[in-house]
């Protein structure tokens, strides 16, 4: 039954991680459509390049932590959370006498 | 190649707020009396990832912007009157900016998985410390915002 239980933990946790990770998708693609216009940008006004610029590696910065938060939750579903899980059934059991 | 004044600029901003929340969040652990050297290692690393991630991003962006050469006059002029309402088709060398931003994202996307991964499997770091730092640039870019702001709007 535990091991039922600790399956289904590890099954939930790695979908978990999995739909997270899809997050990382979206940054990518947006990311290289700003950079793109933002070049065109600069090639119709190169000497509006600087602040070009600095606005577009601030937007990609934002963009780009969408991406990060997926992922380190991705990681900690991975590694962190199934011991986590694992410990509170076991204690849960054990206080029901059931272990 | 050489460093552009606004990546330099922008970077050092960055790691100035990233270091300032990091000992805010070292102040947090040492109220809650959970401070040790694994949470001190785990901030260094994890601050050091975001920043280096940061200045890598605005490398590619720089380099982006340094491969797009002016558009001569008459295609300009082109340009500006024929796409009212419509969406001009992106040139060539946009096209091969984008490639390249999406390569340097995956690229360091994969390097951040790499340096998370790691602190959370060695025992000696802390993965929390390590981790949330990771999370600091965006922070750090909201609060810039603000300040920025509001000395326009007074």
């Amino acid at each position: 039954m535990i091991e039922l239980a600790i399956g289904i933990i590890l099954a939930g946790c790695a979908i978990g991680a999995g739909l997270a990770l899809i997050a990382g998708i979206g940054p990518g693609i947006g990311e290289g459509n700003a950079v793109a216009k933002a070049c065109e940008a600069i090639g119709r006004q190169p000497e509006s390049k600087g602040s070009v610029t600095s606005t577009m590696i601030m937007g990609c910065a934002i963009a780009e932590t969408t991406g990060l938060y997926g992922l380190v939750i991705g990681i900690l579903l991975i590694f962190v959370a199934p011991n986590l899980f694992i410990s509170a059934l076991k204690t849960a059991l054990e206080s029901m006498g059931k272990l | 190649m050489t460093i552009q004044p606004a990546v330099r600029q922008e970077t050092k901003k960055i790691a100035v707020g990233v270091g300032v929340l990091s000992l805010l969040m070292i102040a947090v652990f040492l109220i809650l009396r959970r401070f040790d050297f694994s949470v001190f290692l785990g901030a260094l690393i994890g601050s050091a990832a975001a920043v280096l991630n940061f200045f890598l991003m605005a490398l590619s962006v720089q380099k982006a912007a340094d491969s797009m050469k002016p558009l001569p006059p008459a295609e300009k002029a082109e340009q500006e009157e024929g796409t009212e309402g419509e969406e001009a088709p992106l040139s060539d060398e946009a096209k091969e900016a984008r490639k390249r931003m999406q390569l340097s994202y995956t690229l360091r996307m994969l390097m951040m998985a790499g340096i998370a991964i790691v602190c959370v499997v060695l025992p000696f770091i802390n993965s929390y410390a390590a981790l949330i730092p990771m999370l600091f640039p965006r922070i750090v870019i909201s609060v810039i915002g603000l300040i920025q702001k509001n000395p326009k709007e007074a």
